[in-house]
C-alpha cells in the first residue's frame, strides 16, 4: 500500500494540462490559450478513495528529444523523482502529433495514463477516435476528457487510485529503436547489466548514456570505459549522436503516424471550421493589425473610462474610514507625530494605491484574460514578429509587451515563455518601456490638461500616439541591446497558434482577479506602506524652516530644469518608485505643502500646476519621463527574481532613465523655441 | 512536380515535405510535424514581413523565413 502517491502531469503545450491540474487540486494555477505558461513545477494535492495524491504539473513540451530547458526538466523529473504514475494529456484534435510524448514517456516509466482532452472540439471538427483500438496500440489506460467541463476527471481519479493499488495494469507497448544501432546497443546490452534505471526500456536508456547532454541519468559507477567503447562502435556504424537522435525521432514519428492511421478518422479538416473564418480576419495582412489594435484600444478605453467611478467610491470609503480612525487616534491621545505618521503617511499612501490601482486592474486583467483565452495573443505575436525580428528580438516579446500594459511586473514574469536567455533578457529589460496601468492616470491627466484643451478625443489620440511611441522605443532599444550588451543571432521563432476558444466568463473573472489583480495589488501595498512613511517623514521634518523634501527638491532643481521638469517633479518620480500611481499625488502634495496626498481632481490640478510654472512643454517632458524612467520597485524586485542578477536589474533601471533624460532634453530644447 | 523551400511555396498550396536541412531546430521541427512525407499548407504571411503560418498535422505553426527556408517541399498541384 502506498500512502502518498507521486503523480506527474505532462503534455504538449496548450492541451489543457493546467486546467486538469486546477480541476484536480483546486488550485488556481494560471491557464490561458497560448503555449508556455507552465514554466516550472507546480505541485498540489488531491485525495481519492482515502489516498493522498501529490500532483506535479510539468512544463508543456512536444517531446523529450529536442533538448529545450523544459524538456530537460521534464526528463530529469521522471528519471530522478520516479513518479508512481505519469498522466499525459493529449489534444484530441491533433492526436498524431500528441502521441509522440506518451510514446516517449512510456520508454521511461511503466505506469502511464493517457488522457485525450478536448474530445468536444474533436467532435466539432468531425474527428473520431477509436479509444479501444488506441488502448490496444499503446497498452496503457486511455481516458476521454473535456477538462474545462469536468468530463472524465472522476474517471481519471479512479484510474489513478486503481493503478496505485495494482488493480489497473499498465503494460506499455514499447517502440523498438534497437534497429537504429544494432551493434552498439547489443554491446551495451551485454556489457551493462547494472541495477539502475530498471524501469526504462534498455535501448532508450542506452541512448541517454551515449548522449553527454543527458547528465541527469542514473548510471552505475565505473562504466565510463564501456560507454567510450560504445561511442566508438557508434562511430564505426557511421553514426553521430545527432544522427542517432534524428533517426530515433523518426522511428517514434513513424509509429505515431501508424497509430493515428488506425485509430483516427476525420471527415473534414480544420480549414472548414470557425478558426479558419476568424483567421481570415485576424491574420489578414490588411485588416488584421487594425482590427486587433482597435480591440486593444477598446480595452484601454473601457479600463480608463470604467475605473473612474469605482476609484472615487473607494477613495470616499477610505476617507470615511480615515475620519473614523482619526477620531479614534484623538480619543486615545495618540502622540501627534505617531498620529500623522500612521494616518497621513502610511494609511493615505496605501489608500491611494488601492483606490487607483484596484479598479483599473480589476477591469483590465479580466478583459485581457478574455483575449488571452480566446486565442488572440499568439496572433498578435505572429503579426508583430517581423518588427521584433528586425530588432533581433523574439516574436513572443510581443506577448510579454502586451502583458506589460497591464502591469510591468506581470510582463516581466511572462518573459519566461521565451526560451533563449538572450532574447528573454531583452524582453525583460525593455518591458518597462510600455506604460503599465499605474502610469496611465499620469498620462491621461497631463494630456487632458495641457495637450488637448480638455477635448477627450484629442486626449485619447495622444494616449494612442504615446502607446505607439512606447512600442517603437521598445523595438529600437531591443535592437540596440542586441547589438551591444546582448549580442547574438535571433533564435528560431516556432510558435503554435491555438484554435479560437470560447472563454468561460465566470472562470476568467475569478482567475484574473486571483491570479493577477490580488497578487499585483498585494505586492504594491507591501511596497507602499514603507514608502508612505518615508514621504511623510521627509515632508514633515523641518530643518531651518524647510522640510527635508524641500531641500532635496532644491538640490535636484538644476538637473530637473535641464530636462524641462523641476526638482519637485523629479522628486515626485523618485518618491513614486514604490508604485507609479503615487507620482501625481506626491507632486500635488508637495505643491500644496499639505503634508497629505491629494486626489488629483482635474480642475484643482490645472490651477495648481499652472501656478507652479507648468507649460505644455513641462507636461510633455513629464509624460515622456513617465514613459521612460526606472521601473517601479515591484517590477525591479521581479526583474531581480527573474534574472537572479544585480547587474541586469541595474541595467533595467538605468536604461529607460537614460532614454527618458535624452528625450526630455531634446523636447525641452525644441519646445523652448515655441514657449 | 515543382520543388522549392517551404517559404517560397505559394499561400494555400499543398506541399509535401521532402527534407529538413540540418539545423539546431531539426528535431523540434520534426516534433511539430515538419518531417519528410508529411503534408503542409502555407496559410498566411504576417503583416510585418518574414513570418508565415503553416497548417501541418492539423495544427497552425508560425515559422520565420530563415527556419522555413530549411524545409524543402514538393508542390502537390492542388490548392485550397
Amino acid at each position: 500500500m502506498i500512502d502518498e502517491i507521486k503523480v506527474a502531469l505532462i503534455g504538449n503545450p496548450n492541451t489543457g494540462k493546467s486546467t486538469v491540474f486546477n480541476a484536480l487540486t483546486g488550485l488556481k494555477h494560471h491557464t490561458g490559450n497560448w503555449s508556455g505558461k507552465t514554466v516550472g513545477n507546480e505541485m498540489g494535492y488531491f485525495t481519492v478513495q482515502d489516498k493522498k495524491i501529490a500532483l506535479y504539473d510539468l512544463p508543456g513540451i512536444y517531446s523529450l528529444f529536442s533538448h529545450s530547458a523544459e524538456e530537460y526538466h521534464a526528463m530529469e523529473f521522471i528519471a530522478k523523482e520516479k513518479p508512481d504514475i505519469t498522466i499525459v494529456i493529449a489534444d484530441a484534435t491533433a492526436l498524431e502529433r500528441n502521441l509522440l510524448l506518451p510514446l516517449q514517456i512510456m520508454e521511461m516509466t511503466k505506469n502511464v495514463i493517457l488522457c485525450i482532452n478536448l474530445i468536444d472540439e474533436a467532435k466539432d471538427n468531425n474527428i473520431k477516435i477509436d479509444i479501444e483500438k488506441l488502448k490496444n496500440e499503446l497498452g496503457i489506460p486511455v481516458i476521454e476528457m473535456v477538462a474545462r467541463d469536468g468530463v472524465g476527471l472522476d474517471k481519471l481519479k479512479n484510474v489513478v487510485s486503481d493503478m496505485s493499488k495494482g488493480w489497473v495494469e499498465s503494460k506499455p507497448i514499447l517502440t523498438d529503436i534497437s534497429s537504429v544501432l544494432p551493434m552498439t546497443f547489443s554491446y551495451l546490452e551485454e556489457n551493462l547489466k547494472g541495477s539502475v534505471a530498471k524501469e526504462m526500456n534498455k535501448p532508450f536508456y542506452h541512448c541517454f548514456l551515449l548522449d553527454e547532454q543527458s547528465d541527469f541519468i542514473e548510471k552505475d559507477t565505473n562504466i565510463d570505459e564501456q560507454i567510450q567503447i560504445a561511442i566508438e562502435k557508434m562511430k564505426s556504424e557511421n553514426y553521430s549522436i545527432d544522427r542517432l537522435k534524428e533517426n530515433r525521432s523518426l522511428i517514434f514519428l513513424k509509429r505515431c503516424k501508424h497509430i493515428a492511421d488506425v485509430t483516427v478518422t476525420k471527415s473534414n479538416s480544420i480549414n472548414d471550421n470557425l478558426t479558419k473564418k476568424l483567421d481570415n480576419i485576424f491574420l489578414s495582412k490588411i485588416v488584421g493589425i487594425p482590427v486587433m489594435l482597435s480591440m486593444l484600444c477598446m480595452i484601454f478605453w473601457m479600463t480608463i473610462a470604467g475605473a473612474n467611478v469605482p476609484s472615487n467610491m473607494l477613495m470616499v470609503t477610505f476617507e470615511n474610514l480615515g475620519a473614523v480612525l482619526n477620531d479614534w487616534f484623538i480619543s486615545m491621545n495618540v502622540h501627534p507625530i505617531l498620529h500623522g505618521f500612521v494616518l497621513d503617511g502610511v494609511y493615505l499612501t496605501v489608500a491611494w494605491v488601492i483606490s487607483v490601482m484596484l479598479p483599473p486592474m480589476a477591469i483590465f486583467f479580466p478583459l485581457f484574460t478574455l483575449l488571452e483565452d480566446f486565442g488572440l495573443l499568439p496572433r498578435i505575436a505572429f503579426h508583430l514578429d517581423g518588427l521584433f525580428q528586425k530588432s533581433n528580438a523574439h516574436g513572443k516579446q510581443a506577448l510579454t509587451m502586451c502583458m506589460g500594459f497591464g502591469c510591468n511586473a506581470s510582463g516581466v514574469t511572462s518573459c519566461r515563455i521565451i526560451e533563449s536567455k538572450r532574447e528573454r533578457l531583452i524582453a525583460i529589460i525593455t518591458n518597462n518601456f510600455v506604460p503599465c496601468n499605474g502610469r496611465f492616470p499620469t498620462l491621461i491627466l497631463l494630456a487632458t490638461l495641457f495637450l488637448s484643451a480638455g477635448n477627450s478625443l484629442i486626449a485619447t489620440s495622444w494616449i494612442l500616439g504615446l502607446i505607439i511611441m512606447s512600442v517603437c522605443i521598445t523595438l529600437i532599444v531591443s535592437n540596440i541591446l542586441s547589438k551591444t550588451l546582448l549580442k547574438g543571432e535571433p533564435s528560431s521563432f516556432i510558435m503554435e497558434l491555438p484554435p479560437y476558444r470560447k472563454p468561460k466568463l465566470l472562470e476568467v473573472l475569478v482567475r484574473s482577479l486571483l491570479d493577477r489583480t490580488i497578487l499585483v495589488l498585494a505586492r504594491a501595498v507591501a511596497v507602499a506602506i514603507p514608502a508612505g512613511a518615508i514621504i511623510w517623514l521627509l515632508q514633515n521634518t523641518d530643518i531651518g524652516g524647510q522640510s527635508i523634501l524641500g531641500y532635496i527638491a532644491e538640490f535636484l532643481d538644476p538637473f530637473g530644469q535641464m530636462l524641462g521638469l523641476s526638482g519637485i517633479i523629479l522628486m515626485a518620480f523618485i518618491l513614486g518608485m514604490p508604485a507609479n500611481e503615487i507620482v501625481i499625488p506626491v507632486l500635488m502634495m508637495m505643491y500644496a505643502g499639505s503634508g497629505m496626498m491629494i486626489e488629483p481632481d482635474i480642475f484643482e490640478s490645472a490651477e495648481l500646476f499652472s501656478a507652479n510654472g507648468w507649460t505644455w512643454v513641462t507636461a510633455l517632458c513629464a509624460i515622456v519621463f513617465s514613459l521612460n524612467h526606472f521601473p517601479c520597485a515591484t517590477t525591479l524586485i521581479t526583474i531581480y527574481k527573474e534574472t537572479e542578477s544585480k547587474y541586469w536589474t541595474f541595467v533595467s533601471a538605468v536604461l529607460p532613465t537614460l532614454v527618458g533624460i535624452v528625450l526630455c532634453i531634446i523636447i525641452n530644447f525644441i519646445g523652448g523655441f515655441f514657449v | 512536380m515543382d520543388t522549392c523551400t517551404l517559404w517560397d511555396a505559394p499561400i494555400n498550396s499543398c506541399c509535401k515535405i521532402l527534407k529538413v536541412v540540418n539545423t539546431k531546430e531539426k528535431i523540434r521541427l520534426f516534433d511539430l510535424g515538419f518531417s519528410s512525407g508529411n503534408e503542409v499548407i502555407p496559410l498566411f504571411k504576417s503583416s510585418t514581413g518574414n513570418t508565415k503560418l503553416f497548417l501541418v498535422k492539423d495544427t497552425l505553426i508560425a515559422l520565420r523565413k530563415k527556419d522555413s527556408n530549411l524545409i524543402n517541399v514538393e508542390l502537390q498541384g492542388g490548392a485550397l
